[in-house]
């Protein structure tokens, strides 16, 4: 036993030593805060979408999971409280959770083996607080990566009322990229109430707000107490794990007819005083961002903005797009002070954004949006180019619409800490998860990430930052918000993003870097 | 010669179109801009060939992905080759000196346009990195981080 503990930890040690980017000069700071295996206890719902590699066909495919894990708060996992459903090389497949561990530093950060009867993968993660935080699978070699996050589970029946959700990724049937974002109302009957409502851009055909009432949706009998369940919403089939009286994660569950993939999103119950007329917003700031495909080329493709809404009428609009590492920023200069907010008004949380570039012409952009509160929701991008005289949407994208409050920000309102967790794209899909601490404008912290190839799975990699505060992010007021990540290590990697602020708590950013197409959030860690 | 003629008149094709408007810069726009060049077309095929001046499986310059400099007849010529992780896959190697036979086209992205390659073959080996509607295949979206809150 003592032999093979030695062999374990001279193991650990060349493990850290290989991952931890690769230079002897590279001093890993230790970590700080106070976190510990502890703020990890409970069952938590977890989900997570990235890109495998399919040994059988020799192909690159999407694929997501989403499940339930059990923490006892000593770095322990549950032998018979976990289930996950994993979406991979054309079918869903269930598996149960037979084990595991997970160690928390005292920056938040840490790492996660679930052992399940697919097999066992290893996570690194990074707690926004006790009862949240992201992961990102750091299965070594050619295998997989991806990103995600994991919630603590407080109810395990899914609530009455209107939810707002957002799902993305692959059509399993047309096998094109897919964003699907609207309302449905679970009538505790196991349908879905008239007024449930979903936009489809699928693969660039748009439908817009079809009706979904109808459907279905059951818990599994088979797993009691797991708060898993399958539903029917519009023409596709899920499998859902509910979160709390709030939130339920889904995952589309049907087989797979073209190439691998599915979509993956989450549903939050919309709160009371969701605006339902344009009259309710008096000078009220968001920002957004969109992230997936454009379709000129199937190449990624990420927008970020801000804009205020006061009535119908848009001012102090700033659109950011890396359309593929080609960014162009609308206006160029400055800000647009014109375009229009609509909201259906009919209880649904469903509205639009629409604004033309009068500065540098490059042409409308809408968005279509539904509100689970006054202060989040979900946003699809809409936007189409002429072709031979007819409208093309320009991508598949779609993403996190925040209300921005307390702007203008001032670096002395940043949090003292961040869990981040960013994911984009380079020579292959790449995901990150890590924390920082503030330090002013020059956050430092740790990094683990994952460039999705044998020998690019790299942890403990330290990084130094700069933010830079612009007011509200307009530019009128201020400079774009800005935050620059440099991490350390071979190879060194520069990551240099926008922010777009909601506040300080929470910070959407997307990348600006022609080498790359990547965005991401920084939430502030709460112990 | 032939489909190198083809080629040119690509180029001034697309030349034109870009000068009038980029694909990003031409959202819901009323007036009648050319953007025919933004979207691949593969009736407009033609063949390149010439010899590796250098490989970048991430490269700086847009659109994202890999790309190869070639020196051709009519000068170096940058191809956007498409996903870097499908070539390594596909055990597709480039090297500096290779003479390579790429099928594909022009086609504007931004203000600028590149050569967007389809098929490239180079001696015995062969490999597919775009779909016939120009599509880069095996290269993925971006996603929005979500969940936590």
């Amino acid at each position: 036993m003592k032999r093979l503990l030695f062999v374990l930890a001279l193991f650990a040690v060349a493990w850290t030593s290989s991952c931890g980017g690769g230079s002897s000069t590279v001093v890993t700071p230790p970590p700080t805060g106070g976190f510990n295996n502890g703020s990890l206890t409970g069952t938590y719902v977890f989900s997570m979408t990235g890109s495998t590699f399919d040994t059988a066909v020799q192909t690159v495919d999407s694929f997501s999971r989403v499940g339930i894990f059990s923490a006892d708060g000593k770095g322990g996992i549950s032998t018979t409280a976990g289930v996950e459903d994993v979406h991979q090389f054309g079918a869903d497949n269930i598996f149960s959770i037979t084990g595991g561990s997970y160690v928390v530093n005292a920056d938040g950060r840490g790492t996660l083996s679930l052992i399940t009867s697919g097999g066992t993968v290893q996570y690194s993660i990074a707690l926004v607080s006790s009862t949240t935080g992201y992961m990102v699978d750091m299965i070594s070699g050619d295998l997989e990566t991806a990103s995600g996050s994991f919630v603590l589970q407080t109810a395990t029946t899914l609530s009455t009322g209107t939810y707002v959700f957002d799902f993305a990724g692959i059509d399993p049937a047309s096998g094109n990229p897919l964003s699907i974002i609207g309302d449905f109302i679970p009538d505790g009957a196991g349908s879905f109430s008239s007024g449930s409502f979903e936009d489809i851009n699928n693969g660039g055909t748009i439908f817009t707000k079809a009706s979904i009432a109808g459907g279905s949706y059951v818990a599994d009998s088979n797993n009691p107490g797991t708060g898993r369940g399958t539903a029917v919403i519009g023409n596709s089939n899920y499998v859902y794990y509910v979160i709390d009286s709030q939130h339920v994660e889904l995952m589309d569950r049907d087989p797979d007819a073209v190439v691998g993939g599915t979509n993956l999103g989450e549903a939050a119950a919309q709160q009371a005083g969701t605006p339902t007329e344009t009259s309710s917003f008096a000078s009220s700031s968001f920002v957004f961002v969109t992230a997936g495909t454009g379709l000129q080329q199937l190449t990624p493709l990420a927008r970020a903005g801000r804009l205020t809404a006061s009535g119908a009428n848009l001012s102090a609009i700033l659109l950011d797009n890396n359309n593929a590492g080609l960014e162009i920023a609308v206006p160029s200069s400055g800000v647009l002070n014109a375009g229009t907010v609509t909201l259906d008004g009919d209880g649904s949380g469903r509205g639009t954004f629409t604004f033309t570039d009068t500065v540098s012409n490059t042409g409308t952009y809408t968005f279509v949006f539904y509100l689970s509160s006054a202060s989040q929701g979900v946003i699809q991008d809409v936007s189409t180019v002429m072709v031979n005289g007819a409208p093309v949407p320009v991508d598949v994208a779609d993403g996190t619409l925040l209300a921005q409050t307390g702007a203008p920000f001032a670096s002395s309102a940043l949090a003292t800490a961040y869990a981040f967790n960013w994911s984009g794209v380079s020579t292959a899909e790449e995901d990150f998860v890590g924390a920082f601490k503030t330090a002013g404008t020059n956050p430092n912290g740790l990094v683990d990430y994952n460039e999705f190839g044998a020998g690019k799975q790299f942890l403990n990699t330290p990084f130094n930052g700069v933010i830079t505060i612009g007011g509200d992010g307009t530019g009128s007021t201020g400079q774009h918000s800005s935050f620059a990540a440099a991490l350390t290590g071979s190879p060194a990697v520069t990551i240099n993003y926008f922010a777009y602020i909601a506040n300080p708590s929470t910070i959407l950013v997307m990348g600006t870097g022609s080498n790359r197409v990547i965005v991401g959030v920084l939430n502030a860690q709460t112990q | 010669m032939k489909l190198n003629i083809r080629l040119c008149l690509g180029c001034i094709a697309v030349a034109g179109a870009v000068s009038a408007g980029s694909f990003l810069g031409a959202q819901q726009q009323s007036s009648a801009v050319p953007q025919s060049n933004a979207f691949y077309d593969s009736s407009r095929e033609t063949v390149l060939q010439g010899k590796v001046i250098s490989y970048t499986a991430e490269s700086t310059v847009p659109p994202i992905g890999a790309h190869v400099s070639i020196q051709t007849v009519y000068g170096p010529v940058d191809v956007h080759v498409g996903s870097a992780k499908l070539l390594e896959q596909k055990g597709f190697t480039v090297a500096t000196g290779d003479s390579l036979r790429i099928t594909g086209e022009v086609i504007s992205f931004g203000q600028s346009s590149t050569f967007a390659a389809r098929i490239i073959e180079n001696g015995t080996q062969s490999v597919t990195v775009r779909n016939t509607k120009g599509q880069v295949l095996e290269m993925p979206a971006v996603r929005m981080p979500r969940g936590a809150r």
